[in-house]
């Protein structure tokens, strides 16, 4: 298959499922049984016509097609709307919020990569020596760990030695020196990682580990050893390259679902990101503050899938046959 | 306690009915003999530092239009003025207005106001711009001030016929003026009127971003959405000058978070409600840990809709709803459920309310052995199955119990009840949804599917608005028991309009004692309100039942660092 036609072709496919996943987030959030006019309207001694201004105000009063035609009329001139509960144009809140949740799941991300390829790797060359099974163990138990019940254990342990939520000291007036300000960041930082690397790098180690022991089997594997290379030299030359193609699909995935937030750690340390903004509006049925935030999550896991199948062509050769 | 329970609703609370005329100077003097009784120490006074607070809510705006939660009310009383505020005695005291009186049969209120005041920015501030916001809200009321609209109830203008003076004109008498006033800040017709034109959209955009331009005793210097809402002393305030630099709202996504904050002392203190479960930990670790009857009730709802569905229309049979009654273990769900944080409830009006609670209305005894003779003499016999038969089908009810509920305490005083019906032959099914979907399905297809509902109330202080829920014209907005009579109507406008206390009084005791007669509501408990700070920090008043909330600027004006 030429480069191009292939590039075309699963481009052709991520606009597609661009475009459906936009369609099924405009009705899926509608088919939900309550609305933001119901929550909004709860104020002492309002009036059915409260609500019907709420309604015509949210443009709610209009058939769903015409509501969907004109959220798609929008969306092509880069307009994602007016949240329902802040009055505020959706794409000025969002950016906020992904500001704030991007450094903190990056770290925990790619932390938790770090930590699992290491571990996959090192328990794939040692199999079945207590490393292995420790490793393992390790990584099966922690995969298995709620992600809300690590983080309220570590909130407990940690209580007075670093701080229980939010992003920087909050209780300071004027600004804080940057470096300051960075370490103090770096700081509230620590627990939501960790919860969230420790939560999310099991899976890499099994992956890593299986995907190994699949390459340190194959003859070429062996033909290596018996060309009589280093041990180090034939795991990371000759098996880990050739091990890392399902690694890449499975970092791809986790990178673009890193714009959505870590929805339960944001909750628990407080954390203003993308995530709890998506708890909270989903309470509030702000329809679209969830448009606008599963938009960004749905784009952004797409664009990483297209980018992970052009890295395959490159990475693959099979598939350029 | 949300949803149907307003956060706004529930931090605006009134207690005592106007007086014909208060004078400045009585005012004057119950606030500060407010301030001065809370004193903790009695010696001198530490100024300075920042009272650290944290709340598991947020401040959803800074635009008082389109604001909805209490966080944001809060911020609203301590950087505007308002006309008048509550004391720790629940009076209404001097705030903007240094006094007030009623004229011409309580249809026309005349404030008169602080002299000489002024905007942070320095601009004057006068009565004109209180007479702006009322006009502005009046004016807007169906559309951008929509929110506001219950405040301005009946009010037919807003003048400010010199610097000192604003006239409220209603049509016809209102019983609870000052509790009105209570909730509508003033704002600065400089910064706003631009945006009050045309269908004033533009005024529901506003932002309003800090440094908000604020006349009350705290500029809001720094305000981070989700995370932080930062106050510093404002020089040009007209009242008594704060003791505190400032003071900070961090906001938590959790209260275990929130109350580990506070014992590793990353805070000083935290917003109601602390969970009855924390108590102990917190005062074993020397924290100030106060416990007061609150407003707030947790009810049992029963479908009042004369034209529910035919399947579960047996429960409109005044005998089911006594038997119901009785087969509520109060004490139980008290002990159990809030650890002894509370009492069994009766009335709508709770207790913490003062004289507005009827006290002849008492809270049933738990006798089931009744509720089965009751039952029995409704002509429910007990089936094969154990479940009685009503009307040809078993007594098997759906319960809709907001997550907000199903998620806290109240979720063990489902269980109570539910596994004491089920020794009567009614078999309870609880279907959880999130609070907007939960009244979605008590308001669907005009109250003839629901069935059963648990759910809390948080009402004001003043019965006012708690008892417009059941009226008729709530239908479809506050009303979640489908319950409407002309009756209960009537008894509802004509104590709205009793300028006479207790003329007043006596019309809403008879109106609680016909909701506990009626039982659409079966009142299960008060909890308490519960509050903890650092013991480094003193003179911190409760208003009713918290020391943060909408209705006062007091707390923050005195609170200091102890020693």
């Amino acid at each position: 298959m030429r480069g191009a036609d292939y590039v075309i072709k699963r481009g052709f496919f991520a606009l597609v499922t661009v475009f459906v996943a936009i369609t099924i987030n405009f009705f899926l959030f509608r088919v939900l049984p309550g609305t933001a006019v119901t929550d909004l309207s709860r104020v002492p001694h309002a009036s059915p016509q409260l609500k019907h201004a709420l309604t015509v105000e949210f443009g709610l009063d209009k058939p769903k097609w015409e509501q969907y035609l004109i959220y798609l009329k929008n969306l092509l001139h880069g307009n994602m709307g007016i949240s329902f509960a802040y009055q505020q144009p959706v794409s000025h809140l969002l950016i906020q919020d992904l500001k704030n949740t991007l450094p903190m799941v990056t770290v925990g991300t790619v932390a938790a990569i770090a930590v699992g390829v290491v571990t996959g790797v090192l328990s794939a060359w040692r199999r079945g020596s207590v490393p292995d099974h420790v490793s393992t163990n390790a990584a099966i138990f922690a995969y298995a760990f709620p992600t809300q019940w690590l983080g309220l254990m570590l909130l407990i342990i940690f209580a007075g030695t670093l701080p229980a939520g939010g992003m920087s000291n909050p209780f300071l007036f004027g600004a804080e020196p940057f470096w300051q300000h960075l370490a103090d960041v770096g700081q509230h930082m620590i627990l939501p990682a960790a919860t969230l690397m420790l939560t999310a790098y099991g899976s890499y180690t099994l992956v890593v580990r299986s995907s190994m022991l699949e390459t340190l089997g194959e003859d070429y594997v062996l033909t290596a050893r018996a060309k009589g290379l280093p041990p180090r030299r034939v795991v990371r030359r000759h098996a880990f390259r050739n091990a890392l193609l399902p690694v890449v699909t499975l970092v791809a995935l986790d990178l673009g679902y890193i714009v959505g937030g870590a929805l339960l750690i944001e909750v628990i340390f407080s954390w203003p990101g993308i995530g709890l903004a998506m708890y909270d509006a989903i309470g509030q049925r702000d329809y679209p503050m969830l448009q606008g935030g599963f938009l960004i999550l749905t784009v952004a896991v797409i664009v990483l899938n297209f980018a992970a199948d052009l890295l395959y062509f490159r990475l693959d050769p099979r598939i350029r046959e | 306690m949300i949803p149907r329970r307003n956060p706004k609703a529930a931090r605006l609370r009134t207690f005592r009915h106007p007086l014909q005329l208060i004078a400045a100077a009585v005012a004057i003097a119950l606030a500060a003999a407010a301030c001065g009784s809370s004193s903790g120490n009695g010696g001198e006074v530490k100024e300075g530092g920042v009272f650290r607070m944290g709340s598991n809510s947020t401040i959803d705006s800074l635009n008082p239009f389109v604001a909805f939660n209490g966080d944001a009310y809060t911020t609203f009383e301590y950087i505007y003025p308002y006309l008048v505020q509550y004391n720790p005695k629940l009076q209404f005291v001097a705030d903007f207005a240094r006094s007030w009186q009623q004229s011409n049969g309580g249809t026309v209120w005349t404030f008169h106001t602080q002299p000489n005041a002024k905007w942070s920015d320095g601009k004057p501030l006068t009565a004109a711009d209180a007479a702006w916001t009322y006009t502005t809200i009046l004016k807007y009321q169906n559309g951008a001030a929509a929110n506001s609209a219950g405040y301005v109830a009946h009010m037919k203008s807003a003048t400010a016929p010199n610097a000192t003076t604003v006239v409220l004109t209603y049509k016809r008498p209102v019983a609870n003026v000052l509790s009105q006033v209570l909730q509508v800040p003033i704002l600065p017709e400089h910064i706003w009127a631009k945006y009050a034109t045309g269908n004033a959209k533009a005024m529901t955009r506003f932002s309003n971003g800090a440094p908000i331009v604020s006349g009350g005793p705290f500029i809001l210097d720094k305000y981070t959405p989700k995370q932080i809402a930062l106050f510093k002393r404002n020089p040009n305030y007209y009242g008594p000058k704060p003791h505190i630099d400032g003071f900070g709202l961090q906001f938590f996504g959790t209260t275990d978070a929130m109350i580990t904050a506070l014992k590793s002392h990353q805070l000083d203190g935290v917003e109601v409600p602390v969970p009855p479960t924390s108590v102990a930990t917190l005062k074993a670790a020397g924290f100030v840990v106060r416990s007061t009857p609150s407003t707030t009730f947790d009810d049992f709802i029963i479908n009042s809709n004369p034209k529910q569905d035919p399947s579960h229309r047996e429960l409109l049979n005044p005998l089911l709803r006594q038997a119901f009654d009785v087969a509520i273990n109060r004490e139980a769900i008290v002990k159990t459920s809030l650890l002894g944080y509370g009492q069994p409830g009766s009335s709508i009006i709770g207790p913490a309310t003062g004289h507005w609670y009827n006290s002849a209305i008492k809270p049933p005894p738990f006798d089931l052995a009744k509720a089965n003779q009751l039952l029995d003499q409704a002509g429910f016999k007990m089936g094969p199955n154990g479940l009685r038969v009503a009307n040809g089908h078993p007594m098997s009810y759906t319960v809709i119990v907001p997550d907000s509920m199903a998620n806290s305490y109240e979720q063990r005083s489902f269980q109570i009840i539910q596994g004491d019906f089920k020794k009567m032959g009614v078999k309870l099914t609880e279907k959880t949804l999130d609070d907007s979907a939960a009244y979605d399905a008590i308001l669907a297809n005009i109250y003839k599917n629901f069935e059963l509902s648990l759910w809390d109330w948080a009402p004001l202080f003043d019965p006012d608005f708690m008892l417009s829920v059941l009226t008729c014209v709530s239908w479809n907005v506050w009303n979640d028991t489908g319950y409407c009579s002309k009756t209960y109507d009537s008894m509802y406008q004509a104590q709205s309009a009793a300028i006479d206390p207790a003329k007043r009084q006596q019309i809403i005791n008879q109106m609680q004692q016909l909701v506990a007669s009626q039982r659409m509501y079966l009142v299960l408990d008060y909890p308490d309100s519960i509050e903890a700070h650092s013991p480094t920090w003193t003179d911190l008043p409760l208003i009713g039942d918290s020391s943060f909330w909408s209705g006062s600027k007091i707390p923050m004006e005195s609170v200091h660092q102890a020693g």
